[in-house]
């Protein structure tokens, strides 16, 4: 049995320790198909077969329990100036997608940073039958390997029999139902798109009107989605742990750190910034069709075979290769992998993967990252005119989505995500964020279906996430 | 400190000019950059620069006086590179008219550059292969068949202007973007660039 069968129980024994958790679920897999494109080492860059090593079908989580907030700020430069001064080794940062320092100010959320001390990382193989367990602070010092782990869930099984625990699950499986009745917030559960159809095409009509005279090429649009209130709906740890398992993603992000903060509950298909020591990688994704099982390889020919979605992973390729080289030694910034495929559940996304080598090691997290915000793919190119459009033609502010979410381990180290396909809530109400690609190529009817495309694919999370309470499917008599 | 040749880069604000920056310090260049605003009024200064290279970027050349107004003061002698935007910026103050590639241009396509002249300026470059192109205007290449042009026509793409030179000063203009990582002899056409100032140098 997979260790990660262990990781619903796990949450559930886990959620009554702290009051507040983050949680970061990174997924290493092969793309399902490279593009078998001719290299050639004479070009600035060019296609190279110099590859991280292989992460094949890895799974890495992370359970942080009450982070302590380090920095509240809204003005991006200053957030990344004073982390400059005082950098903490772990620590997890939330930044809303911002495009120029004044639009986040205007925008009125802030870029947050907690350190943590506190924290359970697991880390294995998808099919191993055990992870790698390393604890860290005083609150996870218990579990010290996995079978001390295994015993911690056993326990919790025995006391949900005997009526003590109120969270329950069937032990060491992922056997959790449902329980029978109304989701949470039923009544005000429907997600309200936050302007019609016709207005998201106007909008990409209007996008494309400067395309075609140069002034810029490539537009990331997004339309927001209006939720339930925040109150109504409660999503837990173990909700957020449970889903992920039974649709796994990349990334997967979950943020629930009192009710003055923002929530996040995000499965992100698209990491950001990988740091480790002086080398970084990123890889934007641009170009998505939906396949039927038994016909990806057709799906991935339409993909390479398409004009339009080839030249916008070509711009945002050179993109993210232009914003690593703000950073990166010159001549270091590679393309290890250009156009490949991968799986994002009924959808194939195209990626390309960007390697640099950092110009100084000493470079902090925060120099790294604000020299890449906000993410290439999720503004367009040229980054500067189309950031500053995208403040005049986006009809609702983005908030956290689009943004990004990062979580390091040391001074050296960082994996980070773009936070999109999740769920957001500011103080009031939860929201949502669909969005697609704009170049002169786009037919605005079909990129409204992209937008719906996107939704569908992750819109079926909410009602499993808000699920009252996961019960144990065998021993349903156990709960108290 | 590195003794290879200087450059004056005059960045138009676009989202490649880093690769273009990073390929040529790669090569061993020093590289200054300024930055060229359409809403700037300042004089871009040049100093003992070896080479100017004008950068990509948003827009249509008389966007940019500063820059067009540094080509004005720019010695003769001295190699010129324009890409893209720049490459423009070189033929508009020929007057040559910029189009529209189609009514709908592709930015980030790919296509054939086929070759017409070998160039005087740079060594060892047949032109031929496939290139990035990011534009939305060209120019014609018939406009440079006129007799009395002052310019070359090493390569078009689709009838259009690719690569470009001038018959009597080191100025080269090139439409697609070599610095692409998808421009198949991008790299070698940068590579004789800077050959071609090093040789200079060594004269």
């Amino acid at each position: 049995m997979s260790w990660l069968q262990h990781m619903g129980s796990l949450a559930v024994a886990l959620e009554a320790r702290a009051a507040q958790w983050l949680c970061y679920v990174q997924h290493e897999t092969e793309p399902l198909v490279r593009h078998p494109v001719e290299r050639d080492h004479s070009v600035p860059g060019g296609f190279s077969a110099r590859r991280t090593q292989s992460q094949a079908n890895r799974v890495r989580i992370t359970f942080v329990a009450d982070p302590k907030l380090e920095q509240c700020e809204h003005v991006p430069k200053e957030f990344f100036r004073s982390e400059q001064e005082n950098p903490s080794p772990k620590s997890a940062w939330l930044i809303p997608f911002f495009a120029l320092d004044e639009f986040a100010i205007r925008q009125n959320l802030p870029l947050l940073r907690w350190s943590f001390s506190d924290c359970l990382e697991l880390e294995g193989l998808v099919d191993s039958n055990e992870a790698i367990v390393q604890a860290h602070g005083t609150l996870f010092s218990d579990v010290t390997s996995f079978e001390a782990l295994k015993s911690l869930i056993s326990d919790l099984a025995v006391r949900a029999e005997s009526g003590i625990a109120e969270a329950d699950c069937n032990p060491l499986s992922l056997d959790f139902t449902v329980s029978p009745g109304e989701a949470q917030g039923s009544k005000n559960q429907l997600w309200n798109r936050g302007e019609s159809g016709d207005s998201i095409c106007n909008m990409i009509q209007n996008w494309q009107c400067g395309m075609r005279d140069g002034e810029y090429y490539l537009a990331n649009a997004t339309s927001r989605m209006n939720g339930p209130t925040r109150d109504s709906v409660k999503i837990s740890l173990s909700a957020f742990v449970h889903e992920w398992l039974t649709s796994p993603v990349r990334q997967g992000v979950f943020i629930d750190c009192g009710p003055q903060w923002p929530r996040v509950c995000c499965f992100s298909p698209e990491r950001f910034v990988a740091r480790s020591g002086e080398r970084i990688q990123t890889e934007p994704i641009k170009g998505t069709v939906q396949f039927e099982s038994g016909h990806a390889l057709e799906a991935v020919h339409s993909l390479w075979s398409s004009q339009k979605e080839m030249s916008e992973q070509t711009m945002v390729t050179d993109l993210l290769r232009n914003d690593f080289n703000k950073i990166c030694r010159p001549g270091s910034v590679l393309v290890s992998s250009p156009f490949e495929i991968r799986v994002a559940g009924n959808l194939l996304q195209m990626q390309s993967v960007v390697e640099g080598e950092l110009k100084e090691a000493s470079l902090s997290h925060a120099e790294v990252l604000a020299s890449l915000l906000p993410a290439g793919s999720v503004t367009g190119t040229p980054k500067w005119v189309v950031s500053q459009q995208i403040q005049i033609k986006e009809s609702a502010p983005r908030g956290y989505y689009t943004g990004v979410f990062a979580l390091a381990r040391s001074l050296q180290e960082f994996d980070s995500t773009v936070l999109i396909r999740g769920f957001f809530a500011d103080e009031k109400r939860w929201y949502a964020g669909i969005g697609a690609g704009i170049t002169t190529l786009s037919d605005p009817e079909s990129e409204v279906r992209e937008f719906e495309l996107k939704w569908q694919s992750f819109s079926n999370r909410w009602s499993r996430l808000t699920q009252s309470h996961l019960k144990p499917k065998a021993t349903a008599g156990g709960s108290p | 400190m590195s003794r290879g040749p200087a450059i004056l880069f005059v960045d138009h604000l676009d989202s490649f000019s880093e690769n273009l920056v990073a390929a040529l310090r790669a090569r061993g260049c020093r590289v200054d950059c300024v930055l060229s605003a359409p809403s700037g009024a300042a004089r871009i200064e040049h100093g003992e620069h070896d080479a100017l290279l004008l950068s990509p970027g948003p827009g249509l050349p008389h966007h940019y006086p500063e820059s067009l107004a540094l080509l004005d003061r720019w010695p003769a002698e001295r190699p010129v590179l324009g890409v893209c935007l720049g490459h423009q910026m070189l033929l508009s103050r020929e007057n040559l008219l910029l189009n529209l590639v189609s009514e709908r241009p592709v930015h980030g396509r790919r296509e054939q550059v086929e070759p017409v002249e070998c160039s005087n300026w740079l060594s060892g470059l047949n032109f031929e292969g496939c290139a990035t192109f990011y534009n939305s205007w060209a120019i014609d290449k018939l406009q440079l068949a006129e007799k009395d042009c002052r310019w070359r026509l090493n390569a078009h793409c689709a009838g259009w202007a690719a690569v470009v030179e001038h018959k009597f000063q080191p100025w080269l203009g090139v439409q697609y973007h070599p610095e692409s990582f998808a421009s198949e002899q991008g790299g070698l056409l940068l590579n004789a660039f800077v050959a071609l100032l090093n040789s200079r140098g060594l004269a």
